[in-house]
């Protein structure tokens, strides 16, 4: 399937703010079943772009703003053509339980951590869905799946960008982060490797929760396929309407923009996104560019402006250890 | 002077039996006889008041009674003849080369792992392992650019490595100024007895920081950044910046503009090319690791990540001196120098080990239990001198989460007459020496010795009461 995905974000201030600096994890990743054949970036204010891969291999966009501004622009366009995953099927061989991964870089994908906790309640969900015996893993994935969706409600403004999988499990609620979270620690509790994929749903004609958005779904690796991907929110496995931007441990490693700012000011932001099936590659493609989108800026700061009262916390961070 | 003094069954640095000192202390040892107990005490007033009159001070946290503390020094030197010192030395360049390798492999190709001579749990488990470096080339590929490494000795006098510091080793600064007032004490005592200077430390420092900068810049700008006055440091920080000649900063002073580091001055901005920062790496970048840090420059990682910019030490070093990874370092040594290290180290039980967790717990008592991850004497339990109720304490959190703690037999440091409530008395001492990377390895000839001050307490660090001596390399015979 060839995929246009626009995805637009705004990001606007109460008061005048200086020095943001940005992180973005929104192009498309290269991968087997995807290919990013174009990707347009424009930032506002102009700031100069500079691009790097980081440790799990997504794609970073970095840059700062220091003169004074109260809105960021972010608009990224990508063409990806994608592939269905029946291109590469399934392996009978593999079974749970898995083996141990010789690679170990593996190990970061088993590992209970951050939002991803181990917890009395995982425990138990993992107790009821861990098979007797030899099972296939794709079976073993499917029935994570289906107990999310059995029990666990969709529902938005329950949790929060910063909730642990201890939250979803008490409240039994949440949003396709939750639940992504929540599947990754099942995976990972059964022995089974999973990661945090943030992308795109292009629906076209179909129902599905988190398109005309940024979506989250989850993958689980298998010896012989690799990773495959499954969608707990929308109970399914991942095809080739599935856009993937980032790839990490949970959350906290693909936030498709990240950023920190001087002043003091609260932020509102609006994220769109639009996608379309494009019917072919057209000939003026282009294959990368970055470009300036017209936001205002107010002037330079003050060069030698410093914040001029030391707060509590900041007494408590500077009495770090020293070795 | 010394009646009373006893040695008790530990080695003692001074003596090799009672009122016989070893043939390395004569000089002092004939000094401090002839002076006399109350001449001693006055000078050892004298000491004091220049201390306090320089304002040479670290700070304790949690403490009510004002955090602002003079940290004691005592007055009898501690000495290492040259030998002595020859085969510390190459023990210790040998450790910081392995270690340095180590850094450097973990965050490439990861050999050592792939050879399976350390768990890849360990490394993937440590708290300090940082991933935002794994593939990051840095200048030099320099990881450990200041080393301090604490070594101790047994019973028998055979020095032991207990930990190293690769992250922001501190102390430094007592060193020098230890000496200089030592000096000004006993200028006479100087003038005889051949003590290798160390006045040059800094001056070594700033080459070794230059040697970070990138090749095309003539005269780089380097500065020290600090977390900031209410640091336990920050007198060292701001002693070292001024000794070199260089800006001391502030996270807030500084700035990403087009991909460099530039610091705000005055005159406007100004590009900065090295930054030996002492601040730690999760406060460092608020952008890639702790988002509320206020100490940090957003976006620093990234300019690090282009090469326009060098830190000292880099980040990630953490991961070299995890408590839980320290007794692999011999093994380290072996695996990329293919030598045999020179200085053994503490044996050690990793609890997050089912077989040494079992060992661990059922010998609390005989043990001293560390966090893995702490520094400066926190997080701590001396098994044999600690109440039921505290071993039980530890024993709850060792099983709670185990990767976080290692155990080791107690070690009884060697004793060195110290001053203390008008009398000469054995108390135990540590020493910690500095190494530098730069062009070339290069440790300062003595380092800090640390002192127990309290009578049969092990623990040394200045945040839990200890204080410090001058310690003294002697020059070689034949040099002169």
């Amino acid at each position: 399937m060839l995929v246009q995905v626009t995805h637009i974000t705004e990001l606007d201030y109460s008061a005048l703010i200086s020095e943001t600096v940005m992180e973005l994890r929104m192009a498309p990743r290269q991968e087997r079943l995807q290919h990013r054949l174009s990707f347009v970036l424009g930032i506002g204010p102009a700031s100069e772009v500079h691009s790097y891969f980081d440790w799990l291999g997504n794609t970073v966009h970095t840059f700062a703003i220091n003169q004074l501004h109260r809105s960021v622009k972010i608009s990224a366009v990508s063409v990806v053509q994608t592939y269905d995953r029946a291109r590469q099927p399934m392996q009978p061989a593999d079974m749970w339980p898995p083996s141990v991964p010789t690679d170990h870089s593996l190990f970061d994908m088993l590992r209970l951590d951050a939002p991803v906790m181990d917890c009395p309640a995982l425990t138990e969900l993992a107790q009821q869905i861990k098979p007797s015996g030899r099972e296939s893993l794709a079976r073993v994935a499917l029935n994570i799946m289906d107990k999310i969706h059995a029990e666990f409600v969709y529902e938005k403004g329950i949790t929060s960008a910063s909730s642990t999988i201890a939250e979803v499990l008490e409240h039994r609620r949440g949003v396709c982060q939750d639940f992504t979270h929540l599947m990754i620690g099942l995976a990972r509790k059964l022995h089974i490797p999973a990661r945090y994929v943030s992308g795109f749903i292009h629906a076209g004609n179909q129902q599905f929760r988190g398109a005309a958005e940024t979506h989250a779904w989850c993958e689980l690796y298998f010896p012989s396929s690799g990773w495959m991907g499954y969608d707990p929110t929308n109970n399914c496995e991942v095809k080739e309407n599935f856009v993937k931007m980032a790839v990490g441990r949970h959350y906290m490693d693909v936030p498709p923009h990240k950023g920190v700012y001087r002043g003091n000011a609260t932020e509102t932001m609006k994220v769109e996104v639009h996608t379309m099936d494009l019917p072919e590659i057209s000939g003026n493609l282009v294959g990368e560019k970055t470009s300036s989108l017209n936001v205002p800026i107010f002037g330079s700061t003050g060069r030698g402006g410093v914040v001029p009262w030391i707060l509590e916390e900041q007494v408590q961070q500077q009495q770090q250890q020293q070795q | 002077m010394f009646q009373g003094y006893e040695i008790g069954g530990l080695f003692d640095e001074m003596f090799e039996k009672p009122d016989c000192p070893r043939p390395h202390y004569d000089a002092l040892y004939s000094r401090v006889h002839d002076l006399g107990m109350t001449a001693l005490q006055h000078r050892s007033r004298m000491a004091d008041i220049c201390f306090r009159n320089q304002g040479i001070t670290f700070t304790v946290y949690k403490d009510t009674l004002g955090v602002e503390k003079i940290f004691p020094f005592d007055l009898i030197p501690r000495i290492i003849p040259d030998r002595e010192w020859a085969h510390l030395e190459r023990g210790l360049i040998q450790r910081i080369t392995a270690l340095n390798l180590f850094c450097h492999d973990i965050y490439h190709k990861q050999d050592i792992l792939r050879e399976k001579i350390i768990d890849a749990e360990l490394i993937y488990g440590a708290k300090m392992f940082r991933r935002e470096m794994i593939g990051v080339n840095i200048p030099r590929d320099i990881y450990i650019t200041i080393c301090g490494t604490d070594l101790i000795r047994d019973a028998q006098g055979n020095y032991l490595v207990l930990e190293d510091n690769c992250r922001t080793p501190s102390g430094v600064s007592y060193v020098l100024e230890n000496r200089a007032i030592m000096k000004r004490v006993f200028p006479a005592l100087f003038q005889t007895a051949r003590v290798r200077p160390i006045e040059d430390y800094p001056h070594n420092l700033l080459r070794c920081l230059k040697h970070l900068a990138p090749p095309e810049v003539d005269d780089p700008c380097i500065v020290v950044l600090t977390p900031g006055v209410f640091n336990s440091a920050y007198f060292e920080h701001s002693f070292l910046a001024r000794q070199m000649g260089v800006e001391l900063v502030e996270g807030r002073d500084l700035l990403v503009e087009d991909n460099y580091i530039y610091m705000r001055t005055t005159a406007g901005l100004r590009r900065v090319d090295v930054i030996y920062r002492r601040v730690d790496d999760d406060f460092l970048d608020p952008l890639c690791f702790r988002p509320d840090s206020m100490l940090g420059v957003a976006g620093l990682m990234n300019v690090y990540r282009l090469g326009h910019v060098a830190l000292a030490n880099s980040v990630g070093t953490g991961v070299a001196d995890d408590k839980a990874i320290y007794p692999f370092v011999s093994d380290m040594i072996r695996f990329y120098l293919a030598e045999e290290p020179i200085l053994p180290s503490v044996p050690t039980y990793i609890c997050s080990r089912p077989d040494d967790r079992k060992y661990v717990l059922e010998h609390l008592d005989q043990l001293v239990v560390k966090a893995t991850n702490e520094a400066g004497g926190y997080g701590m339990l001396m098994g044999h001198q600690a109440t039921p109720e505290e071993r039980d304490e530890f024993a709850c959190k060792i099983r709670d989460n185990p990767r976080n703690f290692i155990a080791q037999p107690v070690v009884q440091l060697s004793q060195q007459p110290s001053l203390v409530d008008g009398a000469l008395r054995g108390r135990r001492i540590d020493l910690r020496p500095y190494i530098l990377y730069g062009e070339k390895i290069a440790v300062m000839p003595g380092g800090l010795t640390r002192v127990a001050l309290r009578e049969g307490s092990l623990v040394v660090n200045s945040s839990q009461g200890g204080g410090s001596k001058d310690t003294w390399v002697l020059e070689s015979e034949h040099k002169r």
